[in-house]
């Protein structure tokens, strides 16, 4: 009877470690560099506050390091998603099992999240040796925060995708998601450097600028109030709400 | 036999303007291979889309198993597969992968998963390429991988838009097998096709489709006695097509001459191009024939 319950459930986690295999573990074997790419930007950016000795900002470098490295592949979402729809038609298939396009989805989210990982676990070495290892409760606030990341932009990135007519629509817009997400509001430094108060209101559209101060003041690099700390984890949920909702709006029917 | 398919005055427009499905109403029968023929535009891959849950229709119903695609889409497609058109694997992925993944998607147990890869993996002739990643692979071996994808899943309707286009005569014929042996499992198989050969080959019954209309449904036989023309002679040389014109149909294909006329009639103009020295060549009417007549719009204009 209980088995009976939970088959729907079931079948759901099996369609997500499908899809998870076909899109994202055996392609990532095939080609394991795919990590290496979305490394590269922030880890210059470290570099370049090393050798001009900006020290102070490191911590925040490496937090928004990995954050960016979470956008830049799940952005991808909105590319790969297109992809399979336009060129493979892979999706069609998808759309016939039992989970339909739901659990097809985020197994392609979570493919673009193991490319990203290799890309984490540096930073969160580099983290730990540069600014301490903190305690379980730290790494779990800073787990949760790249999850949400994660769940946002993915979402974000496919809703992108179901406009995509033909696939080069897409290769413009990882780039300026990239940088929208990760390097113009304050994820690889504090809010508090931004001048304008409006302007730090506005950095708050984007859903990494709660995410990195959670982060941040996981890791003690700010002071959060309990407060303050709501309102950073409701912020992304608010996004995420509203790109489901869109995203719902858009894929519920058939066209 | 019960229905698999039945559409009842399908409408669908993209645009509201243009209709790209006219009031399309047909009937397929459980375990029948049905073939859907038409030019391209006609509306093939549009009722496919329909019929499988992927599309609305603008207007009309049409049900599967019994079931409504739209009130009770996802009833539907536990029951169905599809080969989408011009549909190709990923090129990170093996076949085996694809196969296996996709049926655990689809519900199978590992065991199940892995017995039924390997068993349509071996029918498509894929099996030894199996774990080759689909990149590396021709065209026709990927284009197979989607088709055993299909075919290994439990689905009682199998929709296949264009499965063989690109195929060599040797994959082409492995396929048809397959789909003849999806046939006799008591699964109805519904394969929309250009190739007149195929669609006399594999299909109980046949559907040819203009302009979004079902210009005829039937067996091959029935289609055929649809042309009030028994025969088709070909005829290459010094021709007058004004000459021809009273003989019966006429459309020109490359350099020859196609005249679609009675058996008397062919025989004359049979005579006639032996008298004058054409190349000529007499045959029963095909399924192509009728084809071009039903789906072909004006051929005389064609040969003007």
């Amino acid at each position: 009877m209980r088995t009976k319950r939970l088959e729907p459930l079931l079948m759901f986690v099996k369609s997500i470690y499908a899809s998870t295999m076909l899109f994202g573990v055996i392609p990532f074997k095939q080609n394991p560099f795919w990590s290496l790419s979305p490394m590269l930007a922030p880890m210059a950016f470290l570099l370049f506050l090393s050798v001009y000795g900006i020290s102070e900002i490191i911590p925040y470098a490496l937090i928004g390091g990995m954050i960016s490295i979470v956008v830049a592949n799940s952005i991808t979402m909105e590319s790969d998603a297109a992809f399979n729809r336009l060129i493979l038609r892979i999706d069609a298939m998808f759309v016939l099992t039992r989970g339909g396009l739901i659990p097809y989805a985020i197994g392609l989210a979570l493919g673009n999240l193991i490319n990203a990982l290799p890309g984490i676990l540096v930073f969160a070495l580099l983290l730990w040796a540069l600014v301490g290892l903190g305690d379980a409760g730290s790494w779990g606030v800073m787990l949760g925060a790249l999850s949400i990341t994660w769940a946002v932009v993915s979402m974000f990135g496919y809703y992108i995708s179901t406009f995509a007519r033909d696939i080069r629509d897409l290769w413009v817009y990882s780039p300026i998601f990239t940088g929208a997400f990760s390097y113009l509001p304050p994820v690889f430094y504090p809010l508090e450097r931004i001048p304008v108060p409006e302007l730090k209101f506005l950095a708050f559209l984007s859903p990494t600028t709660s995410t990195a101060r959670l982060m941040q003041g996981a890791m003690g690099l700010v002071s959060l109030g309990s407060a303050e700390s709501m309102i950073l984890w409701l912020t992304p949920m608010i996004h995420a709400s509203i790109i489901f909702l869109l995203l719902h709006l858009r894929v519920r029917k058939p066209l | 036999m019960g229905v698999a398919l039945e559409s009842e005055d399908l409408w669908k427009t993209y645009d509201g303007v243009n209709w790209v499905l006219r009031g399309a109403s047909l009937e397929v029968e459980e375990g029948e291979v049905f073939a859907m023929l038409g030019r391209n535009g006609a509306g093939k891959t549009t009722f496919i889309r329909i019929a499988s849950t992927l599309l609305k229709p603008s207007r009309g119903t049409v049900r599967v198993l019994g079931r409504d695609v739209m009130r009770e889409a996802k009833t539907v497609r536990r029951r169905i597969a599809i080969v989408p058109q011009e549909g190709r694997p990923s090129n990170l992925s093996t076949p085996w992968a694809h196969v296996y993944y996709y049926l655990i998607a689809r519900g199978m147990t590992r065991q199940d998963a892995a017995r039924r890869a390997r068993e349509y993996l071996e029918a498509m002739e894929l099996w030894d390429v199996r774990n080759v990643i689909c990149g590396s692979l021709s065209g026709g071996l990927r284009q197979r991988v989607y088709v055993a994808m299909a075919m290994a899943t439990e689905a009682e309707v199998l929709f296949l838009d264009e499965p063989t286009i690109g195929l060599d005569p040797i994959s082409r014929t492995t396929m048809w097998s397959q789909i003849r042996r999806s046939s006799e499992e008591g699964r109805t198989v519904i394969v929309t096709t250009h190739n007149m050969e195929e669609a006399e080959t594999i299909s109980d019954r046949v559907s040819i489709i203009n302009s979004g209309r079902i210009a005829v449904t039937g067996s091959v036989e029935d289609v055929m006695r649809t042309v009030r023309y028994q025969y088709r002679v070909d005829v290459e040389g010094a021709v007058d097509v004004t000459e021809l014109r009273g003989y019966g149909l006429v459309r020109r294909i490359g350099d020859r001459y196609r005249v679609l006329t009675e058996g008397t009639k062919a025989r004359e103009l049979a005579d006639l191009a032996i008298e004058r020295g054409w190349k000529v060549n007499v045959a029963r009417t095909s399924l192509e024939d009728a084809f071009v007549l039903l789906a072909g719009g004006n051929v005389e204009n064609e040969a003007a």
